[in-house]
């Protein structure tokens, strides 16, 4: 008794599996439908989101292997002097084998072009936060 | 850095999380590794923990996904988003999803409220408030198409779909159209945080047309017009956008979203539309957006302003002009308490005709006024750098700007004319800087000051 109930188990269980299996997906680019059968007539609504366009992907640069003897610039923007000069210094005291360079943007100040000339040119890394 | 080929993770407020996404992309790297600070706590606590993540961000090898180069094509929207009944849309379109910096659950297609769904009879009703056509690209006045979050453009049907959600009437269509050009309801999408809720003002004989509140209550419910159009803009940031909180803005929010008309037939004699104040002809239709970063509604007690013109009172005292009846000018009462609150900007002003029109006799026009606000207010450089704004807007002293009416930079001003210098609280380099719009009703009581410039204005008769 106790066998034929684990065959009939599986066999339910197997044909659960073979009917998910076969469930046809769901249709790419098809509206949403409501869950149970409509009472009253059936609309078609509009989509009100906007249309977005192609974006031209960029892979990210490959990871140091160390940070060990590498320059690494902090470009910290915030509202005033907060948080840049403790994270400068806190590197410096804690990574002491590493260049860190800390350039600071106050508020929507302009940013030094010859800043980021010298950044372009020396920098192995950049850690750049924003906190306002 | 990354298209430079230099290596770089970006550290920001844990509630910046989906505008940092949305930047990412636009600006071709959406894989940019990032770490969340906290806003607040001593660096032991906020910052210095954050450090072994920063560094692993910039040594851990890249994944598939990160190196991938290509083209992120988008899957075009649907022009249907949904099939089913009337009442089943209406739950469809109340669909939220959870977003953590709000811990609660937000709407992705609504404001919050319910929508009237859009059928395609009902769009098509909509459309013929405009003689363009649906696949019309809603584009600014340089042809440009209009990106929402700095990234998707619409159409005019998009823009009749969001009025029939809003409940507006077709003949609002070119009123919706222009709000579209200028962005929708967001001025800040993505944005960190702190650009408060839009006013809109209608001007010139589109805002009698469909009936666009100037009087009493304009800036409450009750009028069709005005409250259907503001749901408008909103939904525009919702949908058009995808601003929705978390992305659009990172602070508490602001309650105030209207849209309003001048009170046209109420003005002082002599005083400028709002259409005039940007350039247009009375016979012209405009819409205006204002900017502002904060509000506040100054309401007199009853009979104040009155007593003030009678010179009687304690305003009248405060002014000095006790025994001395009117006009008086209610803002000279007003200005200096509001002009701390934000200096070296422009500020808009809601003023009721009632008290407009003392005002309006005194000073001819609007631009009169401006300049009186401008030339009579300054604070000195040193007052300014007691501000928050200071750090912020100036970059402590060392922002370029452009040169301004004196002909100096702000940094050699600064410089030039020591602490003791004072600077306009009302306007940094232009009386034109303020706004003034009157309306509101017949009462004497209610003048809303908004710290924040008077925006921008663009045709409606375009859309038309």
């Amino acid at each position: 008794m106790k066998k034929l109930f684990e065959i009939v188990l599986m066999a339910v269980v197997l044909l659960g599996l073979t009917v998910a299996v076969a469930a046809p997906p769901e249709m790419a680019g098809a509206p949403a439908q409501a869950a149970k059968d409509p009472e009253g007539p059936v609309y078609r609504f509009l989509n009100p989101q906007g249309i977005p366009g192609p974006v031209e992907v960029q892979g990210l640069a490959p990871r140091l292997d160390t940070i060990k003897g590498k320059t690494i610039y902090v470009v910290v923007c915030e509202a005033g002097p907060q948080t840049g000069p403790f994270l400068e210094q806190y590197l410096k005291d804690n990574y002491p084998d590493t260049n860190w360079i800390r350039i600071q943007h106050n508020g929507f100040g302009p940013t030094d072009p010859a800043e980021e000339d010298d950044l372009l040119a020396k920098a192995d890394a950049v850690i750049g936060g924003q906190s306002w | 850095m990354e298209k430079a080929g230099i290596p770089s993770v970006r550290f920001g407020f844990w509630d910046q999380k989906k505008y940092f996404e949305r930047t990412a992309l636009l600006n071709n790297v959406p894989q940019q590794r990032w770490v969340t600070i906290e806003r607040t706590g001593t660096p032991d606590e906020r910052l210095y923990p954050i450090v072994p993540a920063l560094i692993k961000a910039l040594t851990d090898p890249l994944t598939e996904q990160e190196k991938y180069v290509g083209t992120y094509m988008p899957e075009k929207p649907q022009r249907y988003i949904f099939e089913g009944t009337y009442d089943e849309a209406i739950e469809f379109f109340n669909a939220t999803e959870h977003v953590e910096s709000a811990d609660a659950e937000i709407s992705i297609y609504t404001d919050g409220s319910p929508i009237i769904p859009p059928t395609e009879a009902r769009v098509a009703k909509m459309l013929t408030g405009t003689s363009l056509s649906p696949d019309t690209v809603v584009t600014d006045t340089r042809g440009e198409p209009v990106k929402f979050s700095r990234y998707e453009t619409v159409t005019v049907e998009k823009v009749a779909i969001i009025g029939v959600m809003a409940g507006c009437k077709p003949e609002y269509m070119p009123v919706l159209l222009a709000m579209a050009e200028q962005g929708g309801g967001s001025t800040n999408c993505p944005g960190t945080s702190s650009s408060v809720g839009t006013v809109y003002i209608v001007d010139g004989p589109i805002a009698r047309e469909i009936g666009v509140g100037a009087r009493h209550e304009f800036l409450d419910y009750g009028n069709r017009a005005n409250v259907s159009l503001a749901k408008a803009a909103r939904l525009m940031t919702i949908n058009f956008g995808g601003c929705i909180a978390g992305i659009k803005r990172t602070d508490a929010g602001n309650p105030l979203f209207a849209v309003v008309a001048e009170d046209t037939p109420n003005l002082p004699p002599g005083w400028e539309t709002i259409g005039e104040e940007f350039g247009y002809a009375r016979k012209d239709s405009v819409l205006v957006k204002t900017t502002h970063r904060g509000f506040g509604v100054n309401e007199f007690a009853p009979g104040a302003s009155r007593r003030l013109q009678d010179g009687i009172g304690s305003i009248a005292d405060d002014l000095g002009v006790l025994g001395k009846p009117g006009p008086h000018n209610v803002l000279e009462w007003l200005a200096p308490r509001v002009a701390p609150l934000k200096m070296n900007s422009g500020h808009t002003f809601f003023i009721v005709p009632n008290l407009a029109k003392p005002i309006g006799e005194i000073f001819p026009t609007k631009n009169a006024v401006y300049e009186w606000l401008f030339n009579t207010y300054k604070a000195t450089i040193r007052d300014y750098q007691r501000h928050g704004w200071w750090e912020f807007v100036t970059a402590i002293g060392d922002r370029v700007e452009g040169t301004n009416e004196w002909g100096y930079t702000f940094n050699e001003l600064y410089e030039k004319f020591g602490d003791d210098y004072k600077i306009p609280i009302f306007g940094s380099r232009s009386p034109k800087e303020n706004l003034i719009v009157v309306g509101g009703g017949g009462a004497d009581e209610s003048v809303w000051h908004f710290n924040g410039g008077r925006g921008t204005a663009v045709s409606v008769d375009r859309w038309r």
